[in-house]
């Protein structure tokens, strides 16, 4: 629904040792929440999120909302992957327009690409919501969908020797393991690194490296400013359309969290590590944030102070174990800052 | 739920090595242990898609119904009496439960994915069960029967729904057959992987209505959004039970009723029900439409008969549509299709009375009108089969932004 489309009813295994190897479901409306009761959940508090509230290399239970929702708090988990903030804005505006009321909203921003400039979808905030329910199926006639699926269909047919070999090969149990079990060798997968035939985590990271420069006046600031405004602006929205109250959780990168990631990275573009600074960025956004006023929950403290690795060996995105530290610091948060109790 | 194994089903290799043993037994002097052999098989199948707590529901749904069925067993006294209607009851309650059903949704938060472990199909045989019980003690029944009965590996799932004395006379049979007969079987297995599994899969994406909002969007588009998914059903369904047919007769299991007899070629939405899901046609005017009718038209004035029927037809249909769902689409595809039913049949009345039966045979024989009927039964029913897929309002959406753009 707006933007990235989570299929509803999916049931999906994501298996990538020695990262993780879980199923991710989603509800009959896409959602990565409970079938039964989503509907009471919808009464509670709203999280809007993207990969990482979405959980999508966690199970089900592990998720930071799950885990709240453990605490005693009725929680809606409105994240979809790849969302960008003005896609989650327009799912709470949805919902919002489909007569459903939360106790109070929450966005989950963690610190990768969600800092930009959102002019655009302050202007988006002032027009009506155009009903477009899912807009990668409206790109394509019902005509090309069917031509597409002949042509996949082709594929299986193709009884050439060839191509009978190479689809007996990508089918097989060992060709996937090959691919992606040998890293649950840890020979093997120390072995696919050296040889270049994996990415180095440590390497991948979608922040400029520009936004880690010590020095003050850095022209990309302005986008946390920016960031910052919309969310002022969504704030706003909140408390004008639903009366409830609105607050954001920031979470850390994991070049933020795991400093051995983070002088890789330096090393590799050839920077020198003392002139740039891993936590610049998220600080600079919850400096922004915290200058509007809007209710924020740091969970760097938590996580930095946690003495367990919270992100995946080959992936940023948080772990079971810092979605369980989340959930906990929301939990201790809501009252304090938001004055929710807990309604389960 | 079996470490390391998933759900085992009809396309994936599990489903093929524990078949592939039930033929090896069916073929071997052993043939003897095949009866216990099918109840343990579909109790793994069973076991690889539920959980500790969906086994606890599954054992709760399965004993009272054979405890009661023991003790009925032959004994024609106990015909129509209340234990069965109770437990019959009972049986129905706990499914409502377990499939969640809005006024019976009471487990909360507790996960109970048995419902989709065709407890439905399940219910089917027990209730045949209860009801024939005291005139089946001329037929062997046991625990293990009973269990091979109502597990059945071959039509666990999504069935078809088959008799005690069929599954009986079946079992009887159990060996390798002839060269032929092997050849058919074997033939209709792959048939049946190839419609389930490749050809039906291709219909499935332009089936989604949502591809009616592509500005672009004309009437070929429409045309394929409405018929693909009847396509896609018949051949995944059809498929379905081509393997598991194709299966049970290699295993020499003759009497596994047929569900499908060229559905979309049926001349209106009666003769429709004859063709599509037959096993679960058959059974419904069994034990619902038959009783139901015959209740209402017995107690109703003589003039008010069609009027009973027609009110059969409307609950018989409701219930259907409920059984195919929990939510409000379905009960609004089981009244499209009663009311089908009704009004083919008005209409057959009002030709019968200008034309005469003569003239009425005449004109069913007449190619123009034949046809005609086909074209309006198959283009009715696939537009009441989008229900299955889609909520009323998410359809009437949809059909605006293609009608009124």
């Amino acid at each position: 629904m707006y933007g990235t489309f989570q299929k509803p009813n999916l049931s999906v295994r994501r298996f990538n040792p020695p990262n993780y190897n879980v199923t991710n479901t989603t509800n009959s409306k896409g959602f990565r929440d409970s079938e039964q009761g989503f509907e009471d959940d919808l009464a509670g508090v709203w999280m809007a999120g993207a990969s990482n509230s979405f959980g999508g290399f966690l199970e089900d239970d592990e998720i930071m909302s799950a885990r709240l929702q453990d605490l005693g708090y009725k929680i809606a988990n409105l994240s979809s992957e790849g969302h960008k903030l003005h896609q989650q804005m327009r799912v709470v505006r949805h919902l919002a327009a489909e007569g459903y009321r939360p106790r109070a909203v929450i966005f989950e921003m963690t610190l990768n690409n969600i800092v930009g400039d959102y002019d655009y979808a302050i202007k988006e905030l002032s027009e009506p919501l155009v009903i477009n329910r899912d807009e990668k199926q409206t790109d394509i006639r019902a005509t090309q969908v069917l031509e597409q699926s002949v042509r996949q269909l082709g594929g299986v047919t193709d009884v050439s020797l060839f191509g009978l070999k190479k689809r007996l090969i990508n089918n097989s149990a060992v060709y996937t393991w090959a691919k992606v079990g040998v890293n649950g060798v840890p020979f093997l997968r120390d072995l696919t690194l050296k040889w270049g035939m994996r990415a180095d985590v440590a390497l991948a990271n979608s922040l400029s490296d520009s936004v880690y420069r010590k020095e003050t006046g850095n022209p990309e600031y302005v986008y946390f400013g920016k960031t910052a405004d919309y969310m002022a602006v969504i704030r706003d929205w909140v408390a004008d359309h639903l009366g409830v109250p609105f607050g954001i959780v920031i979470v850390p990168s994991g070049h933020h969290l795991n400093s051995d990631w983070f002088e890789r990275y330096m090393t590799h573009l050839g920077l020198d590590a003392n002139e740039h600074d891993p936590t610049r960025p998220y600080d600079k956004l919850l400096q922004a944030l915290l200058a509007r006023n809007i209710l924020v929950l740091d969970t760097a403290p938590a996580l930095q102070s946690a003495d367990v690795f919270l992100s995946f060996p080959d992936d940023g995105h948080t772990n079971a174990a810092g979605h369980d530290i989340i959930a906990r610091e929301l939990a201790a948060w809501l009252p304090t800052a938001l004055g929710l109790e807990p309604d389960l | 739920m079996i470490p390391g194994l998933g759900p085992i089903a009809p396309s994936g290799i599990a489903f093929l090595a524990l078949m592939s043993g039930l033929v090896l037994l069916a073929w071997s002097p052993r043939r003897d242990l095949f009866m216990q052999a099918l109840a343990l098989t579909g109790a793994v199948m069973a076991i690889s898609w539920l959980g500790p707590r969906d086994l606890l529901a599954m054992l709760a749904f399965q004993i009272v119904p054979f405890i009661v069925v023991r003790r009925m067993w032959g004994n024609k006294q106990a015909a129509a009496g209340q234990t069965a209607v109770v437990v019959i009851a009972l049986q129905i309650v706990l499914f409502l439960i377990f499939k969640r059903y809005a006024w019976f949704d009471v487990l909360g938060s507790i996960s109970l994915p048995v419902s989709i472990i065709g407890i439905s199909y399940i219910l089917f045989r027990q209730i045949h069960l209860l009801i024939e019980a005291p005139y089946l003690g001329h037929l062997p029944f046991s625990a293990g029967r009973y269990m091979a009965f109502t597990l059945s590996p071959w039509t666990l799932i999504a069935g078809p729904i088959q008799r005690y004395d069929g599954f009986c006379k079946g079992l009887a049979e159990i060996g390798r057959p002839a060269n032929d007969k092997l050849l058919a079987a074997l033939h209709r297995t792959v048939t049946g992987l190839i419609k389930a599994f490749v050809l039906a899969p291709v219909l499935l994406p332009s089936a989604d209505i949502g591809l009616l909002g592509h500005p672009s969007s004309n009437w070929l588009d429409f045309i394929i959004v409405l018929y693909s998914y009847p396509a896609y059903l018949y051949l995944n369904f059809s498929g379905y039970v081509d393997v598991v047919i194709g299966v049970a007769r290699t295993c020499g299991f003759k009497t596994l009723p047929e569900n499908f007899n060229h559905p979309y070629l049926a001349r209106n939405v009666r003769d429709f029900w004859t063709c599509w899901h037959m096993s679960f046609g058959i059974w419904v005017r069994h034990y619902v439409f038959t009783p139901l009718s015959t209740a209402l038209i017995r107690r109703a004035p003589a003039q008010l008969a069609g009027v009973m029927m027609a009110v059969t037809v409307m609950v018989t249909f409701y219930l259907v549509g409920v059984w195919h769902g929990t939510t409000l689409n379905f009960v609004a595809f089981g009244l499209m299709q009663g009311a089908g039913v009704v009004i083919s049949a008005f209409f057959e009345q009002i030709l019968r009375r200008f034309l005469g039966r003569q003239g009425l045979q005449a004109l069913d024989k007449n190619k123009l009108f034949h046809g005609a009927s086909i074209f309006i039964t198959l283009n009715f029913t696939c537009l009441s089969f989008l229900l299955l897929e889609n909520q009323p309002a998410d359809l009437a959406r949809a059909f605006q932004a293609f009608f009124i753009p």
